[in-house]
């Protein structure tokens, strides 16, 4: 979970991850965001995220985030 | 647009389409300059759809034309010379040359390097020919020159039999996400106009501005073009610069006017999940800013099922990618094969961003609608394989 906020707070530190729960839905996130965050994603936590998952239920929140990362990674 | 008119462009002219509804085109640039209230003429960036280029230069003060393809379609479409600016980062000095043996000081060009600066003087020292040139000012990356070369060509200039610097050229991007950026934007230019005035002691008497104004693609986003467009009114009336300030724009101007029709060709059930496969797809289509479907354009089909039968679908296009999703779970009366999905607010960017070559596939027919003129026939469905192999 630490690593996952270090990579967001690298790609924008001035939004209060932890506390956000409409990240894709306010834009908070946008497609830019998701695309760099998906290949570091796949990079730090060795898994696949393909367009299946890009979906705003998968990342409207850290803990939505978190879920996806673990669920790819027992694949 | 009326249903009725829909309906009868699909019948007419079939899937996968594009509808430019010039009527929508014309009443937004009245509209706009309504909001602004005098206080600037209008550019379109002709970029953001070239088929809406002769309608718009009816209702607009210039063309920005930015590669020599469009300056062609502007040729072709008898556009006069003095409603062009011949604008981009990439001028090539045969191309140029090309434009200006043509229409000479008939057009207004940009600078945006040292090299365009010289191919320009040296055609206009050879045929002893006035050229109104634009100095693009850069925002960070690789357009325009900085502050200090800006000055230094308008210093040079001043004295100048033959080039005349008209004025200032900025854009720093399109859909900006506050309308404070464009304002406070609209200030620092204030500030450097009347610097480089006093800084050279020559006027400079023209502002071509893009602002980049955010068109809202997506269910749950506010239109803000209005407001800004007045905001932006009243910080240029109280602007100490009392040049003329030229908005080109191009997106906000023309998105509203444009339709994209593609049909249901397959459905199917995987695993729990309704898809439908559409003739046309992100090859043909694309709103700034999506991605696999994860925002939720605005949308009609036709014909619309009061059936009440609700189940959720996700719509993808005839691409072998996973990425090509046009929508996602989104709850559908009834859908069946045949039914043509009505994308709204694609008359901006979206005819040209897709990838068009690949996979061979054709290219969606256009065509422009008012009710004057009814519809006219731009281009039919193209084939493209031609161009992905050895030509005959």
């Amino acid at each position: 979970m630490n690593e996952l906020l270090k990579i967001l707070n690298d790609l924008d530190d001035s939004i209060d991850w932890e506390k956000e729960t409409n990240l894709i839905n306010d834009r908070l996130l946008d497609s830019f965001g998701v695309i760099s965050l998906v290949a570091e994603l796949g990079e730090t936590f060795d898994i696949t995220v393909d367009a299946a998952e890009i979906v705003p239920a998968n990342f409207n929140s850290v803990d939505a985030m978190w879920q996806m990362i673990q669920r790819l990674q027992e694949r | 647009m009326h249903v009725e008119q829909m309906d009868e462009t699909i019948r007419r002219y079939g899937t996968p389409t594009y509808l430019f509804d010039t009527d929508i085109a014309a009443a937004t640039v009245q509209a706009f300059r309504q909001a602004l209230d005098g206080q600037a003429d209008l550019c379109y960036a002709m970029k953001a759809n070239p088929f809406l280029v002769q309608t718009m230069t009816a209702w607009v003060d210039r063309i920005e034309v930015c590669s020599m393809g469009e300056f062609y379609i502007c040729q072709e479409a008898g556009i006069p010379p003095e409603k062009l600016l011949i604008s981009g980062v990439r001028k090539d000095k045969e191309a140029l040359w090309e434009v200006l043996d043509l229409y000479g000081g008939k057009c207004g060009y940009t600078v945006e390097s040292l090299k365009q600066y010289a191919y320009l003087k040296e055609w206009s020292n050879r045929h002893a020919q006035k050229l109104s040139i634009y100095l693009r000012l850069s925002s960070g990356n690789q357009f325009g020159m900085d502050e200090d070369t800006v000055a230094e060509i308008l210093e040079m200039e001043c004295n100048s039999s033959y080039l005349q610097v008209m004025g200032i050229h900025y854009f720093s991007g399109t859909q900006k996400k506050s309308r404070k950026k464009i304002l406070e934007e609209l200030q620092r230019l204030d500030a450097l106009l009347c610097d480089l005035e006093q800084r050279t002691g020559s006027e400079v008497p023209v502002l071509e501005y893009g602002p980049g104004l955010t068109v809202p693609y997506f269910e749950d986003q506010v239109d803000e073009r209005w407001d800004t467009l007045k905001a932006m009114a009243q910080t240029m009336e109280t602007m100490q610069w009392k040049g003329r300030i030229v908005l080109e724009m191009g997106r906000a101007l023309v998105a509203d006017a444009g339709y994209y029709l593609t049909r249901v060709k397959d459905t199917k059930c995987t695993d729990g999940t309704n898809y439908c496969i559409v003739d046309g797809g992100m090859h043909q289509m694309h709103y700034d800013g999506q991605i696999c479907g994860i925002y939720r354009p605005h949308f009609r089909i036709r014909p619309q099922s009061d059936r009440g039968i609700l189940r959720k679908w996700t719509v993808c296009g005839s691409l072998c990618t996973g990425n090509d999703i046009l929508m996602r779970d989104v709850e559908l009366d009834d859908l069946a094969l045949e039914n043509v999905f009505v994308f709204e607010r694609t008359g901006a960017y979206a005819v040209t961003e897709g990838m068009a070559l690949f996979l061979s596939h054709e290219l969606p027919g256009v065509v422009l609608y008012s009710q004057k003129d009814g519809w006219t026939l731009m281009r039919s469905q193209q084939q493209t394989y031609e161009w992905n192999m050895k030509r005959r």
